[in-house]
């Protein structure tokens, strides 16, 4: 199980990256994320929802409300430019973290086991 | 059995009604919902149970609602902003104006002074612009008047005054043009024509025109009564103005009454229109029918054009254009006034020359040229000064303010540190200087509307405050006063809301040194600006000193001018029987007529055919017709040769006096010029004297060649009385007395001594208003300079407190403090000088005598700015120095 405080840093990368790769819903954002995850990341509701508007106060994210192919009408999000502008930001920062934690964790190579 | 709908209706439920949830959420968070139980239903859970761990799922009412109330507050509060904002901003505008008003009730001399000195140069600024505005409205009030023009003419050869170009143009000129020109729709030619009005009831003397039936054509002035198309179409009508015909008639019907004009011609009044604005160039009482005139009808009829005497406009048709006029002109002048001289030079023809009519108030060169007329210079000179006098305010201000941020950089430090920033600090400091220089402006007003009418009488305006009450002047002082407040409060609000706040509220004066040069620079611009405005002030009064009390030729006091009227024809015929009867009385010394005063001979004719002289050579020169008693009574210097005199019954008739320039030019010493003859006039005349020479004009003309004849009265527009000192009031009425026996008119008389100090009435003007202006300058770059010192005095008056208990005079620390100043106005003096050189240099060009501009001029004026700076920085200078140093080392 992946802890509380890594999840919830983890949301914003998750949301802006699913969401430039178009428009979604909530419920379908939790779902890609659970298969993504291979279901170690399960957000509630009352984690995703709050986000989702929050990124949308700040102007990262835009909604409208649609139905599709006769389907329900569902509220989805799309990404604006400045969303992507953070989004660039987000990847740098994991990238560089996972690259430092890389660097550490790969045995030097004369040391390599047999 | 389940029923999904009903649960979620009631799942539903207990989300409704909750502040932070809106119904979009919910809606949201619903439609999850349902997603979720359907995902659940297709792996083959019951509606129930997929139902039961969807709801389990989507986490409990309190934690989603804490989420939700987060984001719900952070929204709530970004709308309160936006729907705040308009009132926020109102309450900041209104604590700015507190913090305003009590910085201003707490400094209440730095207040004052920003007043009075912003209000001092308001005024001024608003003065001049009522000046300007009205120099600039002149002849606007005419419907179309960009399409009339006016005609004058250079007369080649005939140079009065330092110009051949005159304003007045002969009789058939109007009707010639209209006749040969298609692109004028209408020319009218006018003359000046003062009369004696006479109703059965009274006797006026007034000043109007004679003008021709197209006068109303091209100016397309309304009539109120009668009818434009027919008033002056006959001879013997006559148009009042509204005022006189309220003056001769009262409240009857003016349409059609008559009146004698001159004692001996009926008009009957056709029409009345009302009186001409104060900015109209053509000034006027009645207008009558020119036709009446016999010499003009003779003029027109023979179509002689040597008689100048007629002012011309013509009304240009809408289409055409004056540059086409202008181009068929000297066809026209070959045609009408040279026809048998084809081969004639160019130069040497006569040139008629159209200007706008709107031009002709500020560009007059002319001679004899109409109405009261302005200076295009004086206009720009005006604006210059107002531009400056109110700089020199704001300057103050600035000062004022980068001395007292000293003081206030504590208040701006603690402002910042509970949250001001530096957009607010900004806006309260440019408040500030709005509120004061809206204060100073209503001050202004006030000030201006009590100045205006002594205002108006220097500049000879009649200019009048209710001007000001227009929509665009009260939209214009608006934007002054928020120009003023934006120049004044630019500088100081900039520095003082960039100010560090740890800097600020440590005291720390790094920035001293640096400011305190620029406010330098602002009081040596001040005074520089001062100190060219007294120089030029004083050199204008100087050379008016040298005008006054300079060796004219003649003696002017103790003379009185009693004027001939040209139709005066009895008071002419009785001329000589009316000297004698004034001559009786014992206070007056000596009586004498003539055509010209000597401050001003008017007269130009040609003499010709001396010894030694070509046939072709003339020589052009001012003349005056004279009695015997001319010369003496003016005590003219004879430098050869004698006076006219009864004795020698040929003076009558042939004989001359000349001037020394006249005898110079013809190549004679005054002694040779005895004896000498030449034709004038068709009369050969013998030199029998030689004078010195006077001057025959103001002295911004060279002394002219003259020649001086014997007149019988016809030609005497002035009988000159000389009186003795002390009895002039028993004199004038008995002199009256006399004149008034032979003559209806009435009786107009005036001192010598003040149609000479007429001659420089414009430069008196001028020194007046500069006077004036520099007063103001000086004013208010002093009340800068007293705050300014109060400030830095203050500001060092630890230092001051030191150096007293250390020993130091307080003679030595007024001097301390009051040097640093006087090297500033030092400084500007440097500077004003070589400007002031320049500028008087110019003016005293247009004066053929003038004054030297020594170094002591300049030293003069850098004396007495540097007297001034002293007064105003001295008190201050003295206080701090008398101080008891105790009270300033122990705080």
């Amino acid at each position: 199980m992946i802890p509380k405080a890594l999840v919830a840093a983890s949301i914003k990368p998750f949301v802006l990256t699913i969401l430039s790769e178009g428009d979604s819903y909530g419920y379908a954002i939790i779902q890609r994320v659970k298969t993504l995850t291979r279901e170690r990341i399960k957000w509630t509701t009352s984690t995703l929802y709050p986000v989702l508007h929050g990124l949308e106060n700040k102007g990262l994210l835009e909604s409208y409300w649609q139905s599709s192919e006769g389907g329900p009408r569902r509220k989805y999000y799309r990404i604006t430019a400045k969303g992507r502008n953070a989004m660039q930001t987000e990847k740098q920062q994991w990238l560089d973290v996972h690259e430092a934690l890389m660097q550490l964790w790969s045995p030097a190579p004369g040391l390599l086991p047999n | 059995m389940f029923d999904l709908e009903k649960t979620i209706a009631a799942w539903r439920q207990q989300y409704q009604h909750r502040d932070t949830i809106s119904i979009d959420d919910l809606a949201e968070l619903e439609q999850h919902l349902r997603d979720e139980i359907s995902d659940l239903v297709s792996t083959g859970l019951s509606k129930q149970a997929a139902f039961l761990r969807a709801a389990k799922e989507m986490g409990d009412f309190d934690s989603a609602e804490i989420e939700y109330g987060k984001v719900f507050w952070s929204k709530a509060k970004r709308e309160q902003r936006l729907s705040d904002a308009f009132s926020s901003r109102l309450s900041m505008l209104r604590s700015h104006f507190r913090i305003a008003i009590r910085s201003m009730v707490k400094q209440k001399v730095y207040a004052i002074i920003n007043i009075l000195g912003l209000a001092a140069g308001l005024a001024c600024f608003i003065l001049i612009f009522l000046f300007v505005q009205f120099e600039f409205s002149y002849d606007t009030f005419y419907e179309d008047v960009d399409d009339i023009y006016r005609v004058t003419k250079r007369n080649p050869g005939d140079v009065y005054l330092g110009t051949d170009h005159f304003a007045l143009t002969q009789p058939p000129l109007a009707s010639t043009l209209k006749r040969e020109l298609q692109e004028i729709e209408s020319a009218t030619s006018f003359a000046y024509l003062e009369s004696l009005i006479i109703t059965t009831e009274a006797t006026f003397w007034e000043k109007g025109l004679q003008a021709d039936p197209s006068f109303f054509h091209v100016f397309g002035l309304p009539l109120a009564q009668g009818d434009t198309a027919t008033a002056l179409s006959n001879p013997f009508s006559i148009i009042l103005t509204q005022s006189l015909a309220i003056k001769l008639f009262g409240n009857q019907d003016p349409l059609g009454q008559v009146l004698t004009l001159d004692e001996n011609n009926q008009y009957q009044v056709t029409g009345v229109i009302s009186d001409p604005p104060s900015n109209s160039t053509i000034q006027y009482t009645f207008i009558s029918s020119i036709l009446s005139d016999e010499y003009y009808q003779q003029q027109i009829a023979n179509t002689r054009w040597n008689s100048n005497y007629m002012y011309t406009f013509l009304h240009l048709r809408e289409d055409a254009h004056i540059a086409s006029v202008e181009f068929k002109m000297p066809a026209l002048v070959d045609k009408y006034l040279y026809p048998e001289q084809p081969d004639l030079q160019a130069s040497d023809k006569e040139a008629f020359y159209f200007q706008a009519f709107q031009d002709v108030h500020l560009n007059s060169t002319a001679n004899f040229d109409l109405g009261r007329h302005g200076s295009r210079t004086q206009v720009f000179m005006f604006i210059a000064i107002g531009i400056i006098i109110l700089l020199l305010a704001c300057i103050n201000y600035i000062n004022l303010a980068i001395a007292r941020s000293l003081k206030r950089s504590q208040e701006v430090g603690l402002r910042k540190t509970i949250g001001a920033v530096k957009s607010q600090l900004f806006r309260q400091f440019i408040g500030e200087s709005l509120i004061i220089t809206i204060t100073g402006m209503i001050l202004a007003l006030g000030i201006a509307y009590l100045c205006l009418p002594v205002f108006a009488d220097v500049v000879m305006r009649d200019i009048s405050f209710s001007n000001l009450f227009s929509g665009t002047f009260l939209l214009g002082l608006c934007a002054l006063a928020i120009v003023t407040a934006g120049i004044s409060g630019f500088y100081p609000a900039s520095l003082m809301a960039s100010l560090n706040p740890i800097d600020a509220l440590k005291k720390s004066i790094s920035n001293v040194q640096r400011r305190f040069n620029f406010q330098h620079v602002l009081v040596v611009t001040q005074f520089t600006a001062s100190i060219v405005l007294i120089t030029c002030g004083y050199i204008i009064y100087h050379q008016l000193d040298f005008v006054r009390n300079k060796e004219m030729g003649y003696n002017r006091s103790q003379i009185v001018n009693v004027n001939i009227h040209d139709n005066n024809q009895e008071l002419k015929e009785h001329i000589s029987r009316i000297k004698s009867s004034i001559q009786e009385n014992a206070e007056i010394l000596a009586v004498s007529a003539s055509h010209s005063l000597p401050s001003n001979i008017t007269m130009q004719q040609t003499i010709l055919g001396w010894q030694g002289a070509d046939e072709d050579d003339r020589l052009y020169l001012h003349v005056n017709a004279v009695d015997y008693n001319f010369l003496s009574l003016y005590e003219i210097d004879i430098l050869s040769g004698r006076s006219f005199s009864t004795g020698f019954p040929s003076d009558a008739q042939t004989a001359c006096i000349i001037n020394q320039t006249t005898a110079r030019l013809l190549g004679w010493s005054p002694d040779e010029a005895i004896g000498q003859s030449f034709m004038h006039d068709d009369v050969l005349r013998t030199v029998i004297g030689v004078t010195k020479d006077f001057h025959l004009h103001s002295v911004h003309h060279a002394i002219k060649p003259l020649l001086l004849f014997i007149d019988d009265g016809g030609r005497f527009d002035y009988l000159s009385i000389k009186v003795a000192p002390g009895s002039l009031p028993q004199s004038l009425d008995s002199i009256e007395e006399i004149v008034q026996e032979a003559s209806t008119f009435p009786f107009e008389y005036a001192f010598l001594d003040e149609q000479f100090n007429q001659l420089y009435a414009s430069e008196e003007n001028l020194g007046n208003t500069l006077g004036f202006f520099t007063i103001i300058a000086f004013l208010i770059a002093s009340l800068g300079l007293f705050g300014l010192a109060a400030f830095s005095a203050e500001q060092r008056n630890k230092e001051i407190g030191v150096r007293k208990i250390l020993g130091a005079s307080p003679s030595r620390i007024a001097w301390m403090l009051s040097r640093e100043f006087s090297v500033l106005v030092l400084c500007a003096a440097l500077i004003a000088t070589p400007i002031a050189y320049i500028a008087s240099h110019k003016w005293l060009q247009t004066f053929a005598y003038r004054v030297e501009l020594t170094p002591l001029v300049f030293l003069t004026t850098a004396l007495v700015a540097l007297l001034i700076a002293q007064l105003a920085v001295g008190y201050q200078a003295f206080r701090a120095a008398w101080t008891n140093p105790i009270h300033v080392l122990r705080d």
